[in-house]
């Protein structure tokens, strides 16, 4: 059992901690809200698993990420249709944790409030973390409150944030006068004006609180009182819980080592250092059982159609130049591994392709050993695992090295090349192309990918070669079913499909759908059903 | 010696520095009357009862070192500026003032720790508390104004202070809610404005920035002409709206006249220049030249002259909005609107210092200090009878000085004596009680102590009762 209060961690005994006094436990009542909108002020007090501490914050950084991959998507979504996203993200995600009612509103609360904790937690170290933490929450808060009606404002702030007290109607009329004055003399325009004397909910926050507002006269004071109109208010409410978690953010940094006492250090404090970098999908080990026919023979098709570029590119170079660098062969080796090659075939494959410029006694020599160690037949026999996107853009290289991300490190002209080469959609190409030019690389590859299978919208992003490649091994496996089946129908031939110009209805092709895609490979282990460059 | 005139007035072409006025009587000097003064005339209990705000009591939740965590600043004899000045009590702040006889004593804010101390301390030696304080000072004004300029001050230019000491007061109390406002004559030309409230002090400089800018409508010159940060837009804010009701009547009944801005000279074209139409300027001109006008004699010129000025414009105003249905071309009528408000506000609207306001940690010159160079005593004032202030007739330290000695030769006048035995010979603890120092201690007192001593009194009852909810105290009835 482990313990979470006031930000600081207690000792993990089966001791309910104390709480801090008679505030922490006032504002855990408050926290009964309507909704699970909240500013974050208290941090929660409670003991819960270590498991459920891991899955809550795992469960809001996914949904993090996949409303950041959409909104850099579609960046011209209306607020309804992101505010939908997020619903159904929140739903994917974080409903069904509580185990026992999924619309049970005091648990989505709860979940709400220790996930974005955690978080905060694992988001605090580093200046860059903090600014993508600060600035996820902040767009989500702002997609919420915005969808809130009159009424539920009200309630939000009666309850959040008390220092907006809602303008009694007797009080009103008396100021309604003076603020439209106010207006007009900061040039609002007629729609804004009518707005706000029909609207007539106002609230009146004390002038310390806003004083962008009084330095500019864009509000009305009376005795120390600012009146805004509640559209005003938004930004307000906005810039003070923005206010909030960043202090909070920048607090539980610098008290970093008050936040774990010593017996947490091995327990908690990886943990929670090793959030920032998790990957979040699924494991794709099991591409392996699934499609196990990747010998040396078939992986220059294999690369051609399900390669993701990082691993094409660097087949193509090591076919044309007959050598790579450790880095490329590292990268291209474990990938190699991962989807299945196993070692005696990849012996056989990289002996052969060095074999031009590298007589076999010296291949021997210097990289066989290599490919052996990566296998876990040497030294210290550790199962390596191929990289993900993440470490790959980060790795660094010189000239003559090609490894890395390629929508990082080609330049354009090579990117779309290579792309077209690949058969890839003119107009997927210019959509990968102008992402990786902005610094989205995964996202480039996504659309790449939708640009080669013809798929429309992946769901997920990609976040690991090895999921570029079992995703496109499934998406074909499910078009050849398709499409042998409707050629079974016909009497037609039993393989050599067009995989890939699918005419009428790809099952497949509806983005990330449920179907097993397993049911064992059609095509023969070494074929190249018909042409297909 | 004879008794020299204190009010000579200075006449108005001359426009020096100090001239005539400044001393009374060529004998004294000031600094060698400083020790005479601390000794016997600064109401040193006054000032201690101000700044402890309520924690030199007895009172459980008294914080007994806040006094000792305010600055004080003393610049001696020469120049000399003496920072970081801390004193325990208001027995050893008297006892230093007394040894040392600074020629000015500016106050600081309350400290995190004793300003002494603050090598300790490093970076967390921080401002936490200090007055919300404004500056208003005439040479601002030198540009709209014609009896002087620099440090000369005078009955003709006191208006811009009276009335600058009006619209701040109404902003600052009726717009930002604060009770305890000082108002004190700078001691040559201008004065000082400290807010006391608790919740003034606790102010971040980004706050007071915010103050500071809602009064602020004056952003420089251009063109020769000021600036007014106006939006138009064809409405005023209301705050701004109340301030120019206040300045039009002070405008018409005693700066416009007292400054003669409208009779023939460089500042009359100045005004002009902020009618938006030459063939406007032409006609009042020539209005103005008429026999009918230059010859009336009921009224000042320059009153006579506004009038036409104002009706010029209206017509013209009139003129413009009837030839498109009412509301005439926005480009046109807009500018007309607005010529008028604005060249009130700009010839009369408070100009402050922004810089004395903005941040926490800027010195200010305390109440009852003597300025070295006129030996005028900065007495406070009060803002509702502010017009009838006389810069002229401040008292000086000779002049205090003087009334000191009379009053111990001979029995002193008879309200003097009177005074005397009412305070029960306490006079010889406050001497000043027998001069005029008397009457500014009272408005001191009136303005902002009296109703200081409630207000502390709340505010430790208010942390009393924090503390007992926190659980922290546990008292036994």
């Amino acid at each position: 059992m482990q313990v979470l209060t006031s930000g600081k961690v207690g000792p993990a005994g089966f001791t309910p901690l104390a709480g801090a006094g008679a505030a922490a436990k006032a504002s855990k009542d408050g926290d009964r809200m309507l909704t699970d909108l909240s500013m974050y002020t208290y941090p929660p007090s409670e003991n819960i698993t270590l498991e459920e501490f891991e899955r809550l914050a795992l469960a809001r950084l996914s949904v993090l990420k996949d409303m950041e991959a959409f909104k850099l998507r579609h960046p011209n979504k209306s607020e309804k249709e992101l505010m939908d996203k997020l619903k159904q993200l929140k739903q994917k995600h974080m409903k069904g944790l509580a185990g026992v009612s999924a619309s049970n509103h005091e648990e989505e609360v709860r979940n709400d409030l220790i996930s974005h904790y955690v978080l905060r937690l694992a988001y605090c170290r580093t200046a860059e973390l903090r600014k993508w933490f600060l600035a996820q929450e902040c767009d989500m808060f702002r997609l919420k409150f915005g969808t809130y009606n009159p009424a539920e404002h009200e309630a939000f702030l009666a309850a959040h944030a008390p220092q907006y007290r809602p303008v009694a109607e007797k009080e009103l009329l008396e100021v309604m006068d003076d603020i439209v004055k106010v207006m007009k003399s900061n040039l609002e325009t007629k729609e804004t004006l009518m707005r706000a004397q029909q609207d007539k909910r106002f609230y009146k926050v004390s002038w310390t609180r806003v004083p962008e507002l009084v330095a500019q006269r864009k509000v009305l004071l009376r005795g120390g009182w600012a009146y805004v109109s509640r559209d005003a208010l938004a930004p307000l409410v906005v810039a003070e819980f923005r206010a909030g978690v960043s202090k909070g953010l920048s607090d539980m940094a610098r008290r970093w080592r008050q936040m774990f006492p010593v017996e947490e250090e091995q327990r908690l404090q990886p943990l929670v250092a090793s959030l920032t970098s998790r990957s979040l999908t699924a494991d794709y080990s099991g591409v392996t059982t699934k499609y196990g026919d990747v010998s040396a023979a078939n992986l220059h098709h294999l690369a051609v159609r399900h390669f993701p570029l990082c691993m094409s590119h660097l087949m193509g170079t090591l076919h044309s130049e007959r050598h790579l660098r450790h880095g490329g062969r590292q990268q291209l080796g474990l990938f190699l591994k991962a989807i299945g090659l196993p070692m005696e075939e990849a012996l056989l494959f990289w002996r052969s392709e060095f074999a031009p410029r590298t007589p076999s006694d010296q291949f021997d020599k210097q990289y066989a050993y290599n490919i052996r160690h990566n296998y876990g037949r040497e030294g210290k026999r550790t199962d390596y695992t191929a990289h993900n996107c993440t470490t790959i853009v980060g790795f660094s290289g010189g000239l003559g090295d090609h490894h890395g991300c390629p929508y990082r490190r080609l330049d354009e002209t090579s990117l779309r090349a290579a792309l077209s080469r690949l058969h890839c959609d003119d107009g997927k190409v210019e959509e990968a192309v102008s992402k990786a030019r902005d610094g989205h690389y995964q996202l480039a590859c996504a659309a790449a990918f939708e640009g080669i299978h013809r798929v429309p919208e992946l769901d997920v992003g990609i976040s690991a070669p090895l999921q570029y490649y079992a995703e496109s091994r499934r998406i074909c496996t499910e078009r050849d079913l398709t499409s042998a089946g409707t050629m079974a129908a016909t009497g037609g031939a039993a393989e050599g499909t067009d995989i890939g110009e699918q005419p009428g209805g790809t099952a497949g092709a509806g983005g990330v759908g449920d179907q097993p895609g397993g049911r064992g490979i059609k095509r023969p282990a070494s074929g190249l059903p018909g042409s297909l460059r | 010696m004879a008794d020299v005139n204190k009010r000579q007035r200075v006449d108005q072409d001359s426009g020096g520095e100090t001239g005539p006025l400044a001393i009374i009587e060529p004998e004294i000097n000031v600094q060698e009357a400083m020790p005479s003064y601390y000794a016997k005339l600064f109401p040193h209990q006054h000032m201690v009862k101000w700044l402890a705000y309520g924690n030199d009591g007895k009172h459980a939740q008294a914080d007994s070192h806040f006094f000792n965590r305010r600055e004080f600043c003393f610049t001696l004899d020469g120049d000399i500026f003496v920072r970081y000045q801390a004193f325990k009590d208001g027995t050893a702040l008297q006892e230093a003032i007394q040894r040392r006889c600074p020629a000015k004593i500016d106050i600081g804010p309350v400290y995190t720790a004793n300003p002494q101390d603050r090598h300790k301390f490093g970076a967390s030696f921080q401002p936490t508390e200090r007055e919300l304080v404004f500056d208003i000072d005439l040479t601002d004004y030198d540009d709209v104004r014609t009896c002087g300029s620099g440090g000369h001050i005078c009955g003709k230019c006191w208006p811009l202070m009276a009335v600058a000491v009006k619209i701040i007061d109404a902003g600052l109390r009726n717009d930002f809610g604060f009770k305890h406002i000082l108002w004190v004559y700078s001691g040559r030309r201008g004065v000082h404005c400290w807010v006391c409230d608790p919740s003034a002090r606790q102010l971040t400089d980004e706050q007071r920035a915010a103050v500071a800018n809602w009064f602020a409508l004056y952003k420089g010159h251009e063109e020769g002409k000021a600036r007014i940060a106006f939006l138009g837009g064809g409405a005023m804010h209301p705050a701004v709206d109340r301030a120019v009701e206040t300045l039009r009547t002070a405008w018409m009944e005693t700066i416009l006249p007292a400054q003669r801005l409208l009779e023939d000279g460089p500042k009359c074209e100045a005004l002009l220049r902020y009618l938006p139409e030459q063939t406007l300027v032409e006609n009042i001109k020539k209005k103005w030249a008429s026999r009918s006008v230059a010859s009336r004699t009921d009224q000042d010129i320059n009153l006579v002259r506004w009038g036409v000025l104002e009706a010029e414009v209206n017509s013209r105003l009139t003129e413009e909005r009837s030839r498109s249905k009412g509301a005439g071309s926005y480009k046109v009528v807009g500018p007309l609107e607005r010529c008028i408000p604005e060249i009130i506000i700009a010839h009369a609207y408070p100009r402050l210092d922004m810089e004395v306001s903005k941040k926490m940690n800027h010195l200010l010159k305390a109440p009852f200090c003597v300025h070295p160079k006129t030996g005028k005593v900065c007495v406070p004032l009060d803002p509702t009878l502010v017009d009838e202030f006389d810069p002229d007739d401040v008292p000086t330290v000779g002049s205090l000085l003087r009334e000191l000695a009379a009053a111990k030769n001979g029995g002193g006048k008879g309200s003097s004596s009177a005074a005397t035995e009412a305070y029960g010979g306490g006079s010889k603890a406050e001497p000043w009680r027998e001069t005029r120092m008397a009457n500014a201690v009272q408005i001191f007192e009136r303005c902002l102590l009296d109703d200081l001593v409630t207000t502390n009194r709340d505010e430790l009852t208010e942390r009393t009762r924090v503390a007992v909810a926190v659980g922290q105290l546990n008292l036994d009835f």
